[in-house]
């Protein structure tokens, strides 16, 4: 759907720090915009450019709140649409969490307790976005420190249902899974097993760093070999479409897209050697 | 959904949305130290928002000042539509009422202000075309906004009365110079 060239695509999260590393980089097969940080009146000319190039686009979105409890903005849904149509987007993603609650933001993605009346109303949530984006839709697992104690599924198990009563697609954030497993002590080989992989749309993977023995994802930092050894993990059981590189802050000389693009794709071919036997 | 269905789970979340600003306990069966954790990563995120955002103030910010200014951010709301546009304007609003306001910060915060104001707690985007004219001590900063932002400094030559500073010499041939990179690339990145 990003990229069908028969090899799993690579890609970056497209930021105004990075357009001109990313406008020199002939690797990138797509980008990624955050919705939130693009001004639909003035799309950036260094993506627009990209466009015309033919380099497709996806857009990511932060703040639906597809697991919140107030009724979804019309007009957020509505700016994702117009958003992606503007850049012929192939898919738009979101969250599976709530950013508000009574109104209030939190600027941060929460997690939605794995509850029947929480897939409910994330089901119904996500059948209005998709009706009015007309696009493929992929949800996506967030990394969380907070875990509700209560939750009648796990997270794979929540997936599978949400994806399959909405037709959705599976945005897999292994950065994410790795900061989970290490905070939250999950089994991440058995978790990969258990997810609709054959819903993959495509990966996220980004950078993070250990503090006060808590895992976090910042986007900051490196990738992790962790994480890199989940997405071989991940390439030996599926191949998936797309992987991209999430990347947000601390974007400085000392910080090498093509070099973390390259770690990614030696841990794509550890994969696929091991899926292939060979 | 049946209301009466969400109730429960709206009033979690909700529990869980003020405890993470500091207000109330947290829901029965989450952590309070994780609730502590993620506070902090909220707080520290908000702070790189907005000096992402407002570098030139951000620069000018004092050491000492910080975690005041992280607990001014934190009890305020968040935008959700430009959080580090309205946090750094909150930041560059509360310096400049206690007089603390440097050059840079202030010219950053006449850039923002020429383009956006604040809104029932949001910034909106001005109505184009504009201009405007900020003195300086040394020069005169004129901004114009059609479409796109620009900002652009004339430097006024000191009078011979004036005793000479160790400043950088201005351009010979005194054209308008532009501001400083980030000051413009910030107004049409936003």
């Amino acid at each position: 759907m990003i990229a069908e060239r028969g090899r799993t695509a690579i890609g970056a999260g497209w930021r105004p720090e990075l357009a001109l590393v990313i406008d020199q980089n002939p690797a990138l097969d797509f980008l990624e915009v955050t919705a939130e940080n693009i001004d639909l009146a003035a799309v950036p000319a260094a993506l627009q450019l990209l466009r015309d190039r033919g380099l497709p686009i996806t857009v990511h979105g932060l703040s639906l709140s597809l697991g919140g409890t107030e009724p979804i903005n019309r007009g957020r849904i509505e700016r994702l649409r117009r958003l992606a149509e503007k850049l012929g987007a192939p898919l738009v993603s979101e969250h599976v969490a709530f950013v508000r609650a009574e109104g209030v933001e939190v600027g941060h993605l929460l997690p939605v307790p794995r509850t029947e009346v929480a897939m409910d109303l994330l089901a119904e949530n996500v059948g209005t976005v998709k009706r009015i984006i007309g696009r493929p839709l992929a949800l996506e697992n967030i990394a969380t420190f907070i875990e509700w104690g209560d939750g009648e599924l796990d997270e794979p198990a929540f997936f599978c249902e949400l994806l399959e009563r909405t037709d959705s697609l599976l945005l897999l954030d292994v950065s994410n899974l790795y900061a989970n497993c290490r905070n939250h002590g999950w089994d991440a080989n058995a978790y990969l097993r258990r997810m609709p992989l054959h819903r993959l749309a495509y990966v996220h993977i980004g950078g993070g760093v250990e503090r006060h023995g808590l895992y976090h994802d910042t986007h900051a930092h490196s990738l992790p070999e962790g994480a890199l050894n989940l997405l071989e993990e991940l390439c030996a059981i599926v191949r998936p479409p797309a992987v991209m590189l999430e990347r947000d802050d601390e974007i400085d000389q000392r910080f090498d897209l093509a070099l973390e693009l390259a770690r990614m794709r030696g841990a794509i071919e550890r994969g696929e050697h091991r899926r292939n036997g060979s | 959904m049946d209301p009466d269905r969400i109730r429960p789970l709206a009033t979690r979340q909700a529990q869980l949305v003020r405890s993470l600003l500091g207000e109330g306990v947290p829901p029965a069966g989450v952590d309070l130290h994780r609730i502590r954790v993620t506070r902090r990563q909220l707080a520290f995120k908000r702070w790189r928002m907005w000096s992402k955002a407002w570098p030139a103030l951000s620069r000018e910010v004092a050491l000492e000042d910080r975690d005041a200014l992280l607990r001014f951010l934190m009890s305020e709301p968040l935008d959700s539509s430009h959080p580090g546009l309205a946090d750094g304007f909150r930041v560059a609003r509360r310096l400049d009422r206690e007089g603390r306001l440097g050059p840079a910060g202030r010219r950053e915060l006449f850039a923002v202000q020429f383009v956006w104001r604040e809104r029932h707690g949001s910034m909106v985007r001005r109505r184009w075309p504009r201009i405007g004219f900020s003195a300086e001590p040394d020069g005169l900063l004129i901004a114009v906004y059609a479409v796109r932002a620009w900002l652009f400094r004339l430097p006024i030559p000191r009078s011979a009365a004036q005793p000479p500073t160790p400043d950088p010499p201005e351009p010979e041939d005194r054209r308008v110079s532009p501001a400083p990179r980030s000051g413009t690339e910030y107004l049409n990145a936003v």
